[in-house]
């Protein structure tokens, strides 16, 4: 059996295969769909808010992450928007997918954090996974004839980091959901709550940007 | 050379490698937990039910029937006052006080320097409206030789 170290929210108590409140062990609320999950929250079963956090807090760390690229930053979000997400759950009417709301707040408190941080900031960076180096992708930059092939790793990273972050928060978001974590357009329509034309122009403008800030960093 | 999109996005694509140091979700977990108990330890629940409150209230839409509703309100109101079955003000009697202007000939409603315009009639009381006379301010207006109005002094 696999060993979950899981803690509930209410209480406290570490819990491998400990029933929830309405008598499921963890390794079964893992399989039920979010809509399960969400109405077992607002019934009070925390841990199915649990399982929640381990399938989605991932992805909404990767948004909050690119989106300050500031790792202490990103961590104390993501604390803030899953306790903000507990505690408004029970108006939760179930309009959207529970990924799209929860991504709906953190964007939302994000682009406010950003907004009130201003120009104080320094980027804090998390490592590259070392499957990287296995990524088709990588291997086809750096093996081709382009400015990439130049860098190295770390390198690297600061300039798409520094390119990144030149851009407007509300460009950044949009670039954050459709190329690195492969949202589709409508999807991030509903985040963001604008039209998909919206998001079209949005990452065209910024892909623009984008090109010629990489290319300014090249000519150093 | 200059990158095109596609590099860009490829490049962009890389990002997703970027990943905080194994482990971090569980502490991340335990943090919440944490953070959660300690705040529901220091909130009050009426800070609660107006947090709610206000989270709920973007998600508030006002039902269509209500616009009929409330039309349907303004039409009965409007009806009612307009027709005088209801007035939301109290009734005056505004007509000319005769027994005040008996003693004084008819001639205008003056008598010993106090000057009575008209007299109103409520139900419980009768207000005489008066101008008093002023040996300080200079009359603004004379009607048959004697003031009717006096000027504003300008101190407060």
């Amino acid at each position: 059996m696999r060993s979950l170290k899981v803690t509930n929210l209410a209480d406290g108590i570490h819990s491998a295969s400990r029933p929830s409140a309405t008598g499921r062990s963890m390794e079964d609320l893992h399989l039920l769909e979010d809509e399960e999950l969400v109405s077992r929250t607002q019934a009070g079963d925390t841990q199915a808010f649990d399982v929640l956090w381990h399938k989605y807090s991932p992805r909404v760390y990767s948004l909050v992450y690119n989106m300050t690229s500031n790792h202490e930053d990103a961590n104390d979000l993501l604390l803030e928007v899953f306790a903000k997400a507990f505690r408004a759950i029970s108006g939760f009417k179930g309009k959207s997918s529970f990924y799209t709301w929860i991504h709906a707040i953190a964007v939302n408190m994000t682009i406010n954090f950003v907004k009130k941080r201003g120009r104080r900031f320094q980027m804090s960076l998390d490592d590259f996974d070392s499957n990287i180096h296995n990524d088709k992708e990588f291997i086809e930059l750096t093996a081709s004839n382009t400015p990439i092939r130049e860098v190295d790793l770390s390198e690297l990273q600061q300039r798409l980091n520094e390119a990144m972050m030149k851009l407007s928060v509300e460009h950044r978001a949009v670039v954050t959901m459709f190329d690195i974590q492969g949202m589709p357009h409508a999807e991030i329509a509903k985040v963001l709550g604008v039209p998909e034309a919206t998001v079209r122009s949005r990452l065209f403008y910024a892909h623009r940007q984008l090109q010629n800030y990489l290319e300014e960093f090249r000519k150093k | 050379m200059m990158l095109d999109e596609q590099q860009v996005q490829q490049l962009l694509r890389l990002k997703r490698f970027e990943q905080p140091p194994p482990g971090y979700f569980e502490q991340a977990l335990d943090e919440l937990h944490h953070q959660m108990r300690a705040g529901s330890v220091n909130r009050s629940t009426r800070f609660s039910r107006l947090q709610e409150f206000f989270s709920n209230f973007n998600s508030f839409r006002v039902p269509q029937s209500a616009y009929a509703g409330a039309f349907a309100i303004f039409l009965v109101v409007a009806t009612l006052m307009g027709t005088g079955v209801w007035s939301p003000r109290p009734k005056f009697d505004v007509s000319y006080n005769a027994s005040a202007a008996a003693g004084q000939n008819n001639s205008a409603a003056i008598f010993g320097g106090r000057i009575q315009l008209s007299a109103l009639k409520s139900d419980q009381q009768e207000i005489f409206p008066t101008i008093k006379p002023s040996d300080t301010v200079t009359p603004r207006y004379i009607l048959g030789g004697q003031p009717v109005s006096y000027n504003t002094p300008s101190s407060f």
